[in-house]
């Protein structure tokens, strides 16, 4: 329940953010009787009107939920925590990876980024690891460069 | 994959050139006394997705290219901006291997404040490779039989028709119109413009019966024409265009309206002497080439050709024109 | 009949072994294009085009050609297969042919994908045969009015794909226009929502949002059920290939599938995926089980399946009569036509039949070519499923990356995907459906330039919105399907709790 309250805040968080960027837009002399506005102003009323929606659902379901004893059964009694800092761990290991793929070169960086999270996920067996990650990547270099001709950054080796 | 003609260049450079190692490739080519040749992959930075105007220019350059054994060459698509950032990310390259494909987007969008990239000062203009006209077009039903009928309904009733210029505020399809009303002492702000996304949305809403003029370019009007489901009303060139020879010009029917969308060929904002010239010798090759003409005539645009120097003067006259018409539609910084 | 004699003729040419063999490259290319992640059929094509220098132009276009349908049948393979779509017109594939695919039900999400895939594409070869030149009269009469009518009745599709919670939904709908409105507004010129970055004006390319909330999402959720050891690998059960019951389940959404994608597919500018959504919307609507929907319904994988190669097919026709290309893919397809010299336009048929009765014989041709290439793959393709998911999951996430980078080599563009990935990941813990979100994404920015294009040219009077047979027409559409899925809401909740309370 808790969490459907927190979806409803960052809503209207969000939509606030909206209106404010919305009001930023220049409204030069323009061709069409609207403008650039009008659309944002309307989502921007949906938006709202989904936060409260949301609220009276989620209200209407904590009356329905006691009403009939019925335990809260909600997912949250998950331990969290946990495995926020496992997914944490790999989302910085993404954004390094992307940050990597042009000076290191596509090859290197994919290469590097496979190793280390099959170790993770994968543990123990390295032999498999390492050598799927360079076939995978080598062979999607490949794949893409000469047979479909898109180019992939180069970055240090040089082929 | 080594090219023959490159290795017997490079020996040659190598000759020249006094007693250099010759383990680097292109440095050293552009210390040679003779224009500067490709040496290594060329990159034809396009700013339009595949499929796109500037990428049929930049793919048609890729077969010349290639086919004539002057380089390899591949295309590189990067949308956005407007064609900023190819224009960007060509500019600060410091290699000649770049080039990028320009439209008059290169010019609205600094005007507009849309992009930082100075036209005339962030990028050097390569060669003019052609331009072509913008054709207004009404449905073969309109009452409309020139377009001196048309601009007198205009001057009527600013809004009493709606014109389709395609994507193109304050581009071509846009000053097209906008300057022959000018030229009959309309105030071109009254006009009821519609855009769409592109022009074979104006020629679809055009022949549906949802607009009732469309100034594109003449690509997008001449089939139709041709078929009998249009009449182009003229054409903002200065000669007839030879697939449609009963098409007056704008000109001809008494409104001296030149407006042309055109394609010029960047180099990045730093280049020697040498590599100007290099890309000049090559690109008049092209403009020459059996395909770049193939091409040219399949949108019946013009195939004028003008070398560096004179696109540069080019340039900033076309900021100029540009930059009055803009700010006097309200689209200026 | 003229027509007949004409696709007589298209065959002496389009089954020649120089153009079979043609036929075949192009197809093969399409689908690995398909299965890749990112990279559309419109990049393959361009890429094609200096390896056609020195074919015959009818040759050139019908291998391009076969790249362009031939990526409609790839995109559902990872689509089911690792819940990554391949192509942005599979992302409907993914919602149940992922879930078929945990229950293992993977081979026959493929078949079916398959056959429908061919079925689609083959009736709409005929169509465009028979029909091409009344239908494009047809959709002339879609104006900016018709277009913003159709889009509403489409969005109505969105209440279909809610689920439990309907203000959810709408969230996830107003998140999904939200997107749509960042990058250069068509009309005013003005940039909106881009924050001062480039590559935010012209707007966030679709694919990003949905590999991001589709495969990432999908990453981040199952490396999480990893953690706590909460899932094995999924077996096959039963049949590999269709069992009768599925088969009889899925004739009729092939069926509609067909009808709908071809004639949404020769709208200029409405493409495959919208077809495929509004397929899955009309699914679920007449199925008896829509609850199903969502966790492995095979409707929900026949249907928009079929849609999405009936409106590739679909798009050619406003090509091949007009010389208008209905979508990107196709655009690129004209500017070939341009390259090889010939002038596409109304008077095609008249001036190069051989050419475009041939291209279009090729279809029929590389339809079947795909089938056959398609189902025995289906047995390397499940084994996938058995790579252990340590190292299936990593795979999936450079996938990923492969298929965004090579769209525009933009390094800010990986970044975005990986936010949208955040984002599917919480959406699916708390419970958001993300169907709506990408059906806005997709309609939103159409919805809003029709609207004001036409409020131009009414000069802002909104009677242009029922000016037309068309918007009339649309708008009784549009109710009727909002009564009929509210009634349905309405009686099966009624149903659920005369059960409840028994």
């Amino acid at each position: 329940m808790r969490r459907d309250y927190v979806i409803v805040l960052c809503t209207i968080a969000l939509a606030v953010g909206y209106l404010y960027e919305t009001l930023q837009i220049p409204s030069l002399d323009t061709v069409d009787p609207l403008g650039p506005r009008a659309y944002p102003y309307l989502i921007f009323a949906g938006l709202i009107v989904s936060a409260i929606w949301l609220s009276l659902e989620t209200l209407q379901k904590k009356k329905a939920a006691s009403r009939s004893n019925v335990p809260a059964q909600e997912t949250d009694a998950e331990p969290e925590g946990r495995h926020g800092r496992m997914l944490a761990a790999v989302v910085v290991w993404l954004g390094l990876y992307y940050a990597a793929i042009v000076p290191l070169g596509f090859v290197v960086s994919s290469f590097v980024f496979l190793v280390g999270l099959t170790a993770c996920f994968n543990p123990g067996k390295w032999v498999a690891n390492v050598l799927t990650s360079f076939i995978f990547v080598v062979g999607f270099y490949f794949l893409f460069t000469s047979v479909l001709g898109v180019p992939l950054t180069k970055g240090v080796l040089d082929f | 994959m080594r090219l023959n003609t490159r290795v017997i260049r490079r020996a040659r450079s190598i000759a020249l050139a006094s007693g250099f190692a010759a383990l680097s490739t292109y440095a050293f080519t552009a210390n040679a006394q003779e224009a500067w040749t490709p040496s290594k992959v060329v990159e034809i930075v396009v700013g339009s997705a595949a499929g796109g105007g500037n990428d049929k220019s930049g793919r048609a350059i890729q077969k010349v290219l290639t086919q004539e054994n002057i380089a390899e060459a591949v295309v590189l698509n990067k949308v956005g901006g407007g064609g900023g950032i190819a224009y960007g990310y060509v500019s600060q390259k410091t290699d000649p291997h770049f080039i990028a494909i320009s439209q008059g987007g290169l010019m609205s969008n600094h005007i507009s404040g849309r992009s930082e990239l100075d036209p005339l000062t962030d990028v050097t203009p390569l060669s003019y490779m052609g331009n072509e006209a913008v054709a207004i077009a009404v449905r073969t039903d309109s009452p409309y039989k020139n377009i001196g009928e048309l601009l007198d309904q205009l001057e009527k009733d600013p809004a009493s028709l709606s014109i389709s210029v395609g994507s193109d505020r304050g581009g071509a399809n846009h000053s097209g119109i906008a300057l022959l009303a000018k030229a009959k002492g309309i105030d071109a702000k009254k006009l009821k413009i519609v855009i769409f996304g592109g022009g074979s949305e104006s020629v679809t809403n055009l022949l549906g019966g949802h607009i009732d003029v469309m100034s594109q370019l003449q690509n997008n009007a001449i089939p139709h024409h041709q078929a009998g489901t249009m009449r182009i009303l003229c054409l903002t060139s200065a000669e007839r265009a030879a697939s449609v020879p009963d098409v007056p010009t704008c000109r001809e029917e008494g409104y001296d309206v030149i407006a042309n969308n055109w394609t010029v060929v960047l180099g990045p904002k730093n280049m020697t002497p040498e590599q100007i010239a290099g890309w000049e010798a090559i690109l008049k090759r092209v403009s020459e080439s059996d395909t770049w003409k193939e091409l040219m005539a399949a949108s019946s645009a013009s195939n004028e050709y003008k070398n560096s120097a004179e696109t540069k003067e080019f340039f900033a006259a076309d900021y100029q024109r540009a930059k009055e018409l803009m700010t006097e539609l309200g689209m200026a910084k | 009949m003229d027509a007949f004699v004409h696709v007589l003729d298209g065959f002496s040419v389009s089954l020649q072994p120089g153009n079979l063999w043609y036929t075949f490259v192009g197809v093969l290319m399409g689908t690995v294009i398909g299965v890749l992640p990112g990279i559309g059929p419109s990049a393959a094509m361009a890429l094609l085009i200096p390896f056609c220098y020195d074919l015959n132009a009818t040759s050139a276009l019908i291998m391009m050609a076969g790249v362009y349908y031939g990526a409609q049948y790839g995109g559902a393979i990872t689509s089911i297969l690792i819940n990554t779509p391949g192509e942005s017109s599979s992302v409907m594939t993914a919602i149940d042919g992922y879930q078929m695919a945990r229950k293992g039900r993977a081979g026959a999400a493929l078949a079916v994908s398959a056959w429908g895939s061919f079925i689609g594409g083959t009736v709409g070869i005929v169509a465009l045969t028979l029909l091409a030149v009344p239908l494009t009269k047809a959709a002339l009469g879609f104006g900016p009015a018709e277009y913003f009518m159709l889009m509403l009745v489409a969005l109505t599709a969105v209440f279909t794909l809610t689920g439990t919670s309907p203000a959810k939904g709408m969230l996830s709908t107003m998140l999904g226009l939200t997107i749509a409105t960042v990058g250069t507004d068509l009309q005013s010129g003005q940039i909106r929502y881009a924050f001062g970055l480039p590559d935010l004006q012209e707007g966030i390319d679709f694919i990003i949002v949905v590999i991001g909330m589709f495969a990432i999402g999908e990453v981040l959720s199952a490396l999480e059920d990893k953690f706590y050891k909460k899932s094995d690998i999924i077996r096959l059960k039963g049949k590999l290939m269709l069992t009768r019951e599925e088969w009889r389940r899925s004739a009729k959404p092939i069926a509609r599938g067909s009808l709908i994608g071809f004639l949404v597919g020769v709208l200029p500018g409405a493409g495959a995926t919208i077809a495929s959504i509004m397929s899955y919307s009309v699914e679920k609507n007449s199925s008896k089980h829509p609850e199903e929907f969502g966790k492995g319904a095979i409707e929900g994988v026949a249907g928009p399946e079929t849609a999405n190669n009936g409106a590739s097919t679909g798009s050619m026709v406003p090509l091949l009569t007009l010389g208008v290309p209905g979508s990107g893919s196709t655009a690129v397809l004209l500017g070939a036509f341009i390259m090889f010299g010939i002038q596409p336009g109304p008077l095609l048929f008249q001036t190069r039949p051989d050419l475009v009765w041939g291209l279009v014989n090729s279809m029929y041709v590389g339809n079947v070519m795909l089938l056959l290439l398609n189902l025995p793959l289906i047995f390397i393709f499940v084994r996938l499923l058995y790579i252990p998911t340590g190292i299936l999951l990593p795979i999936v996430l450079v996938l990923s990356t492969i298929g965004v980078f090579a769209i525009n080599n933009n390094v800010l563009e990986l970044y975005l995907c990986l936010f949208f990935g955040i984002a599917g990941y919480v959406f699916r813990k708390v419970d958001i459906p993300l169907a709506p979100l990408v059906l806005a994404v997709v309609l939103g920015g159409i919805m809003e330039q029709s609207f004001r294009q036409a409020m131009t040219i009414s000069s802002g009077s909104l009677s242009i919105f029922v000016g037309s047979t068309l918007t009339i027409g649309l708008a009784v559409i549009g109710v009727g399907i909002l009564c009929f899925t509210f009634y349905g809401t309405l009686s099966r909740r009624k149903r659920i709790a005369n059960a409840d309370d028994n």
